[in-house]
């Protein structure tokens, strides 16, 4: 029994899913031989558009193939009840997939912009530091120490390194991001990131 | 994962070993003390916190803070094989540790102010320029919605 005979609609789903991976993967071909940003974000873009749209197609085919019954008296296949919780399971599936995809976007922006202030703050932190021992050098002996943190308790403990501890703390939280950016787009292909990388983590051309 | 592992490292041995709230309280302790030998004990136990601090600036090898420099050494490398930070990014890292590297290696050559000044100065000043680099790309990146980012020299 071909395809066919399962109605045109069947038919239908199944030539939209198949020209819509076709021209995903010709859009991926394309952008990764052309690399460019552009690129990238009309493929980002598409895919987003796209990829529901593929679920939708694969849904369809689900509910023809799996939601029906064949019947065997008049060789027909005829809806059962599973056809619309079949349905309505991959409709739930599909928004949650959205939805998980959104609430991962955020986060990983969210993430890149806590590294980013961290780094700044880093920034700021180290040439307190630097202007803090110019005009503030270090005591040389533990008497003169303990003087001065007496009479300045500030400047006793910029002195003695202080404002190194939150720096370091921040100096973790703004290399940690870098690493694992700059090790995603070391390690995998450009195709490859379409599941596997959150939107915020697009490899991004330097265009040099 | 290798720089992530010495940073922590580092920045561990270096919150062990420098702790400026420990000073302040024995410098606190020293200003109550009413005798010579409470004031003896509590300047020798200053005196062992110096120590340990273990800090350049006190001529000491600071195990922390070159492992740290180390670290930021193998990010800067890794930045520059990367895509999504540019060169000067890489470049400015790799010279700010380097520089912080070579400062060690100064330290046992020469104990020259001048010398030191020229190592310490442009460390410092590479650094935040780094720091600086790196904290508006990765905000650039945390703003990217399908638009264009600017090149990346």
């Amino acid at each position: 029994m071909g395809l066919g005979s399962r109605g045109p609609t069947s038919e239908n789903t199944l030539t939209t899913s198949g020209f819509c991976g076709i021209l995903w993967a010709a859009r991926i071909v394309k952008d990764s031989a052309k690399g460019s940003l552009q690129g990238q974000e009309n493929y980002t873009a598409e895919l987003r558009s796209m990829q529901p749209w593929s679920q939708l197609g694969g849904l369809r085919l689900t509910y023809r193939n799996g939601g029906r019954k064949r019947n065997p008296s008049s060789n027909s296949w005829a809806a059962t009840p599973t056809a619309h919780w079949t349905k309505w399971k991959g409709w739930l599936k599909m928004m949650n997939q959205v939805a998980n995809a959104e609430t991962a976007d955020s986060t990983y922006k969210s993430l890149y912009k806590l590294g980013g202030a961290a780094a700044l703050i880093v920034a700021v932190l180290t040439l307190s530091e630097v202007i803090g021992l110019t005009f503030y050098p270090q005591p040389g002996t533990v008497s003169d120490w303990f003087m001065l943190f007496q009479r300045n308790r500030l400047i006793g403990l910029l002195d003695f390194w202080g404002l190194e501890v939150p720096m370091y703390v921040m100096f973790i939280i703004s290399i940690s991001r870098p690493l694992h950016c700059a090790q995603k787009s070391q390690s995998r292909p450009y195709g490859d990131r379409s599941d596997l990388c959150p939107p915020g983590d697009w490899d991004l051309s330097r265009n040099e | 994962m290798i720089a992530l592992t010495f940073a922590l490292l580092g920045i561990g041995i270096f919150l062990a070993t420098n702790n400026p709230f420990s000073m302040l309280s024995l410098s606190n302790r020293y200003a109550a003390a009413t005798t010579d030998g409470e004031r003896s004990t509590f300047l020798a136990a200053g005196q062992a916190i110096l120590a340990n601090t273990n800090q350049r600036a006190v001529g000491g090898f600071n195990m922390g803070l070159f492992l740290v420099s180390v670290a930021g050494l193998i990010v800067s490398s890794v930045m520059l094989q990367s895509n999504s930070f540019g060169r000067l990014t890489a470049y400015v890292g790799i010279l700010a540790n380097a520089l912080s590297l070579a400062d060690y290696l100064r330290q046992t050559l020469t104990t020259s102010a001048i010398v030191a000044l020229l190592v310490i100065l442009p460390n410092a000043l590479f650094l935040v320029i780094w720091y600086v680099l790196v904290g508006r790309r990765l905000y650039q990146l945390g703003c990217l919605d399908r638009k264009m980012l600017p090149k990346q020299s």
